[in-house]
């Protein structure tokens, strides 16, 4: 993955659990405590580990991390130097998950070892989506769902998930309620 | 719906392009398309005036709207590109082309993100959804912003890497400079000291002429490993550091002091005559003579100094470093506690010897050394009973033999003495043990120096040219000295005994010289006693000497110990030896030292004998 990632799980971890946390998460893994280069790519190896040694850390499972960081995904590539192109990829929760395919496959052409997961989104009617997730890494679904979390943050939409269904190794399909933006809003 | 000839109705292209609206043949904005209507509707039913500022091709809009008549056929339209300035939205700029529409009902603008703004579609607002299906536009604005993003990331990341290589050559700059400094005295250290003397030498390795005024001193401390041994290493230590402090405190600017060795410091002295660096010179010879006090002792050295300027002839720092080098080695021969200066014929010596080890490297290497034999006759039969392998080399640069009292030294200072103890050895065993096989067994002997007695793995050594050679009929007998019994008779009595194991008989050469201790003879596996040369040279003359030697034969024989009296080259003293007992005669008056062939050949005719028996006789 490339080190945008990291830099996710490595900021996630100090903002909530503290840098002395990160610290020793490093120092169990084996690796430099500083910012990974957010255009490398690093072994997924090293993510998983860091995955690993952060829930030992944080007390958090693997999947409740995963989950979590998957929602500080969304908060983080806004704050990233990517953060435009994730405005850029939809003014709201439905817009920005069915752009996300073209918009990665665009990251892809700059960062050649990106193997990004696909998104496919079909509405039901009714404000429901089937959301189909395809990715060649098996297990971060709770990542996924992490992810529409901190996006139904994002846009400012509730996103309740009425159906999971798990269709083989890293691929999956859920059904959403997503409200209107409106909505959320005014119920804030 | 309206429709045009194509049945295409006007709202379904309003659809298809976010960035589009209709005029009115009034020029009033009447459709508009997905992004108007959902971040500006405010602009619906205005004039296009005061919504939009024409940034380009206004006069193909004018024409447009001003001409637009009634039937005008489609193929007609303008195809220049117009630009519009939203007022209502930062400017954002849309290019797109203005289309009039038929019967007169207005035109229609098909627009996008223009390309000059393309970085800014999101301070606009716009997302991909804004733009139509097949507008390369947002594909554009997306790399746009991928490229950004990169570039900002690589641009942290290279910001990161500058960072971390300054901070590398940082560190690296504070361990060089913890390098190049001896942490015990606070001076520079050898690895500073070479550097500086290869400091602006070319690729080639040619070294910079130095500057004319430049000197360089060496001093070496004579006597610290005694106060070591005395006093322990703490107060070595103090003592050293008390040094490096007495150095830094006399030297003046322009002096650089390291310390290169264990108890050896070099100053360099940079624009300063050879008087002033001959005068520092010996402020620091005296400041390191002074009593020093550490750990509440007083402790007093002495030094030793070598100094060389450049005025001598020396081009370099390296070569002035060799020549303070050879100066010191001077000092230290002549008499320690000294300060010498280096002069052109002290190089000339050292030349010489760099020549010569060089002449016997090649020697050693290309097997030109050569073995001769001396015969060793029995002192009362004449009877030929032994021969004395001994190591010969001819010179061919120089043209002349070398004596051994000049190429065994530099055998040892150059660590080849062993090489050719093991040489020597291995052709005696091979004569003994051919002369064994011919009916002629005598025992040859061959001689091994102190340094060679010393190694550990001699025993393994000598087993494995044993085992080559294959071992003689009768013992091969090694000849040691006194001075190598004398160190570590533990050790050397360990080698000497398995040196006994493999058959071999042991000698001590030049027994009387006073080194040996009598207990040795008992101690040690010896079996035979070789009559110091000294001792035989004045046993004909001096009375003392005689008493000595007949002592010394008496008590070998005693002990069963063989004896043999070398350097024996008058009749006189083969006559007073004669006396004293059983012994083997070897000297110039019976045989000099001889080739082997020459040697071979004496055996063979029976003339050994004869001529042995005449000296013994005569």
């Amino acid at each position: 993955m490339y080190g945008m990632v990291n830099n996710a799980v490595r900021s996630f971890v100090i903002e909530s659990h503290g840098a002395q946390a990160w610290a020793r998460i490093c120092e169990r893994a084996g690796v430099d405590q500083g910012e990974f280069a957010a255009v490398l790519p690093y072994d997924d190896a090293l993510t998983l580990e860091l995955i690993a040694q952060s829930s030992a850390a944080t007390g958090d499972s693997v999947e409740q991390l995963l989950h979590k960081i998957g929602r500080y995904w969304v908060h983080f590539a806004v704050r990233s130097s990517f953060g435009p192109l994730v405005a850029f990829g939809g003014a709201h929760f439905e817009e920005f998950l069915g752009n996300l395919d073209a918009m990665h496959s665009k990251i892809k052409s700059s960062l050649p070892k990106l193997a990004p997961p696909s998104f496919k989104v079909e509405p039901l009617g009714d404000g429901t989506l089937r959301v189909s997730y395809l990715s060649c890494r098996d297990g971060l679904f709770p990542f996924v769902e992490g992810l529409f979390e901190g996006l139904s943050e994002h846009f400012g939409q509730e996103v309740a998930i009425l159906g999971f269904e798990k269709l083989g190794p890293g691929r999956a399909q859920w059904i959403l309620r997503v409200s209107d933006r409106d909505a959320r809003l005014s119920a804030a | 719906m309206t429709q045009n000839e194509a049945g295409i109705s006007l709202e379904s292209v309003i659809e298809c392009f976010p960035l589009s609206f209709v005029l009115d043949g009034e020029g009033r904005l009447t459709k508009l398309g997905r992004y108007f209507a959902a971040h500006h509707p405010e602009i619906s039913g205005k004039q296009y005036g005061e919504v939009f500022t024409l940034a380009g091709g206004a006069q193909a809009f004018c024409r447009v709207l001003g001409d637009c008549p009634p039937d005008r056929p489609s193929a007609a339209f303008p195809r220049e590109c117009v630009e519009l300035r939203l007022r209502t939205a930062d400017d954002m700029l849309i290019a797109g082309s203005l289309l009039p529409l038929a019967r007169a009902q207005g035109a229609l603008f098909i627009g996008t993100i223009s390309p000059r703004d393309i970085t800014k579609v999101t301070d606009y607002g716009l997302t991909m959804s804004d733009f139509a299906p097949f507008d390369a536009s947002a594909e554009f604005a997306m790399m746009a912003q991928i490229n950004e993003a990169v570039l900002k990331d690589t641009r942290i990341l290279n910001e990161h890497l500058a960072a971390a290589r300054d901070e590398a050559v940082l560190a690296r700059k504070e361990v060089e400079a913890t390098a190049l400094v001896d942490t015990l005295s606070g001076l520079a250290n050898r690895a500073a000291f070479q550097r500086t003397l290869a400091e602006g030498a070319s690729d080639d390795g040619e070294a910079p002429e130095l500057d004319e005024l430049c000197s360089l001193l060496v001093v070496d401390i004579d006597n610290f490993k005694p106060v070591n041994d005395r006093y322990g290493h703490a107060v070595g230590d103090e003592l050293i550091k008390s040094i490096g402090r007495r150095v830094l405190g006399v030297i003046d600017d322009g002096a650089e002091a390291y310390r290169i060795g264990g108890d050896e410091f070099a100053v360099i002295f940079r624009g300063m005559s050879a008087y002033r660096a001959r005068r520092c010179a010996d402020n620091i010879m005296r400041a390191v003579h002074e009593p020093h006090y550490v750990n509440e002792r007083r402790v007093r050295v002495s030094a030793s100094g070598g100094l060389a300027t450049r005025m001598f002839g020396v081009k370099d720092l390296d070569s002035l470093y060799k020549a303070a080098d050879i100066a010191l080695y001077e000092a230290k021969r002549s008499n320690s506690n000294k300060l010498q200066t280096f002069t052109t014929g002290m190089g000339q010596r050292e030349l010489e010897k760099k020549l010569l080890e060089r002449d016997l490297v090649e020697a050693v290497e290309s097997g030109t050394l050569a073995v001769f034999v001396q015969p060793q006759f029995d002192i009362r039969s004449g009877a030929m009973s032994g021969a004395e392998g001994l190591v010969r080399w001819w010179n061919g640069r120089l043209e002349r033999d070398v004596p051994p009292s000049e190429f065994i030294p530099l055998a040892e200072d150059c660590g080849l003495i062993s090489q050719i103890d093991m040489f020597v050895f291995e052709t005696v065993l091979r004569q003994q043990r051919a002369m064994g096989e011919a009916g002629r067994a005598i025992t040859w002997s061959s001689n091994l120096s102190p340094i060679t007695l010393g190694q550990e793995d001699l025993p393994q050594r000598m087993r494995a040219i044993i085992n080559r050679v294959g071992k003689p009929r009768t013992p091969v007998s090694i000849e040691i000295t006194e001075g190598a019994i004398v160190s570590d008779t533990e050790a050397v009595g360990t080698t000497l005994r398995a040196i006994r194991g493999m058959g071999m008989e042991v000698a001590i050469d030049d027994f009387g010289a006073g080194q040996t201790s009598l207990s040795h003879l008992t101690r040690l596996p010896i079996s035979r006693l070789k009559l110091d040369r000294s001792l035989v040279e004045r046993i004909d003359k001096d009375g003392r000497a005689e008493t000595i030697a007949h002592a010394i034969v008496a008590l070998a024989l005693e002990l069963g110990l063989a004896v043999t009296a070398e350097g024996i080259e008058r009749m006189s003293q083969a006559e007073k030896l004669q006396r004293m007992g059983p012994m083997q005669a070897q000297g110039f008056l019976f045989a000099r030292p001889m080739p082997l062939a020459q040697f071979a050949a004496l055996v063979s005719e029976g003339a050994a004998a004869a001529g042995g028996n005449s000296a013994a006789a005569g």
